[in-house]
């Protein structure tokens, strides 16, 4: 099913005094304003993402360009949270995504059932593949873990080389070790897997 | 991640798997919105999640929960992709097999078994389920048969000897039944005896002489009284000293002790006996009652026979008719 954001491929012009507003309103301060609208928009982004839709960039950035054009047509924000009125509007963004994907399966399920086929000899040739690619992930892996600090690179040897019990028995001893508590560690672990995976996104594949 | 989750990460794990009514994720998106903790806490849970899924160690309702609801973009595929290549390396880098990954297969009988759940399906194919399970319908059948025909086996075995014991024990109950009754043929002598040398020496020894030879003591095995109908007459032959009545109590168990009297008809009592044993210590099913010959002239007679019941009340077991008929030549 492809995805159709709301509003998408029409043209969009944001006017500087629209954006100005709308940094002013997240804070006063403009480099301030411009970090919480990075933060901002990076929440929208999860919101959109949890809640299941495939483009979830596309559809953040259809609700702040709502709201920025709202600001720079004259709405006046009271909220004391302007982030709460940001949800409010992906909300509508998202109930309009849903309502668009509706239609558009209603129209995919007209097609003839016969042009969808089960089998795809595609799939299955992926599924020979399945395991070589794995392995180049791996060895991608292992190319991103080499850039890394060295401790780093054993914590998370460690964190990840422990399964059920063992794996909580190792997480309480990598933070007692490193002297903090085991929602920092936790953190930290994911700050870590975030660069590893741009890292890994980032090389160069043999496909 | 699972161990120790708070009533909060239960709910954002909910959230993030599409588990959760519509305001609790209306909360849970406002607090993340304005909260950048909260938001942290959810993209580290939401990371742990990725990260028990690709061990294979989220419980099987979230399991499924996450490949239907969380598996939705090529995004989120490719960070359990990464996932499950971090776990691999680890485990790689510490000498461990990865779980998910392909196992050694153990040993034992269920090795094959073990082979088949797990053996590559795309390049070593299945055999035909119908095969796989006809198999495994002949072993179960002839698993329950083997057990049925043991069992049947050790049915027949248990009842044969039930059967040997009770024989062992009615041939006890024989020689016991022998034993006794030589015993009461011995004591019936020995009174016999008495009484005789007691007559001979009263009665002349003409008289003697002249008398048939009769037996002393008449036994008789009697039945109880049925309405309506008349037994066959005892015979008493002349001579006869005393009479031997046989009769069996019933439900003797019940009774400590029994009491016989004879009577008349019309009710006059013509002879009475008071604490006689019950039979089962002699093995016998029968009470012998010893009545006097004189005691009992020509006529009928009612034989009733009460038991005394271990509280000492006394109630009549069951009754006898007795015609009573002596031959002619010692008519009295």
């Amino acid at each position: 099913m492809a995805e159709e954001a709301p509003n998408r491929g029409r043209a969009r012009a944001l006017s500087p005094d629209a954006m100005n507003r709308m940094l002013a309103l997240l804070n006063e301060d403009p480099g301030r304003a411009e970090q919480e609208f990075l933060a901002l928009r990076r929440k929208l982004v999860k919101f959109f993402e949890w809640r299941g839709c495939t483009m979830p960039e596309d559809l953040a950035d259809e609700s702040i360009f709502r709201v920025a054009s709202q600001l720079g047509e004259g709405l006046v924000i009271q909220a004391t949270q302007p982030s709460c009125y940001f949800y409010g509007v992906a909300r509508n963004v998202l109930r309009e995504h849903w309502d668009a994907a509706r239609k558009e399966a209603v129209e995919i399920d007209c097609v003839d059932q016969e042009r969808h086929l089960s089998i795809d000899p595609d799939e299955m040739a992926e599924r020979e593949s399945e395991r070589e690619r794995r392995e180049q992930l791996i060895e991608r892996i292992e190319m991103c873990m080499k850039g890394m600090p060295p401790d780093a690179r054993a914590m998370l040897m460690e964190y990840f080389g422990q399964t059920g019990h063992d794996k909580i028995v190792a997480r309480n001893q990598i933070a007692q070790r490193m002297n903090i508590s085991i929602n920092a560690l936790r953190l930290r672990v994911l700050r870590l897997k975030q660069d590893l995976r741009q890292c890994v996104g980032a090389c160069p594949t043999d496909e | 991640m699972q161990p120790g989750r708070t009533e909060e990460d239960k709910l954002i794990v909910g959230y993030l798997l599409g588990d959760l009514s519509p305001e609790g994720k209306e909360q849970i998106e406002l607090r993340c919105i304005t909260d950048d903790e909260f938001f942290e806490r959810i993209l580290v849970i939401e990371d742990e999640l990725i990260d028990d899924y690709a061990r294979v160690e989220l419980p099987p309702v979230e399991h499924d929960l996450f490949e239907r609801n969380f598996l939705t973009s090529p995004e989120r595929r490719r960070k359990v992709e990464i996932a499950k290549g971090l776990v691999e390396w680890a485990c790689r880098s510490r000498g461990l097999a990865a779980p998910g990954a392909p196992q050694a297969a153990p040993g034992g009988w269920w090795k094959s078994v073990w082979s088949y759940m797990t053996v590559d399906r795309v390049r070593y194919p299945r055999p035909p389920f119908a095969l796989m399970a006809a198999t495994m319908c002949i072993v179960l059948l002839g698993g329950s048969w083997l057990i049925r025909q043991h069992l049947r086996q050790r049915s027949r075995f248990d009842q044969a000897v039930t059967e040997v014991a009770a024989l062992r024990q009615q041939a006890i109950d024989l020689q016991e039944q022998v034993g006794s009754q030589r015993a009461r043929g011995d004591e019936l002598s020995r009174k016999l005896r008495e009484r005789e040398s007691v007559m001979s020496s009263q009665q002349p020894e003409q008289e003697l002489s002249a008398q048939p030879r009769r037996p002393s003591v008449e036994t008789f095995s009697v039945a109880p009284l049925v309405r309506g109908a008349q037994g066959e007459p005892l015979v008493i032959h002349p001579g006869t000293q005393l009479i031997d009545l046989q009769v069996s109590p019933g439900s003797k168990d019940r009774y400590e002790s029994f009491r016989a009297a004879i009577a008349t008809p019309d009710g006059q009592m013509v002879w009475m006996q008071a604490n006689i044993q019950p039979p089962s210590s002699s093995g016998l099913k029968a009470i012998s009652l010893f009545v006097p010959a004189d005691a009992l002239g020509s006529g009928d007679f009612i034989l009733t026979l009460s038991g005394r019941s271990p509280d000492g009340t006394d109630e009549v077991v069951t009754e006898y008719a007795l015609r009573i008929v002596w031959e002619p030549a010692r008519e009295r």
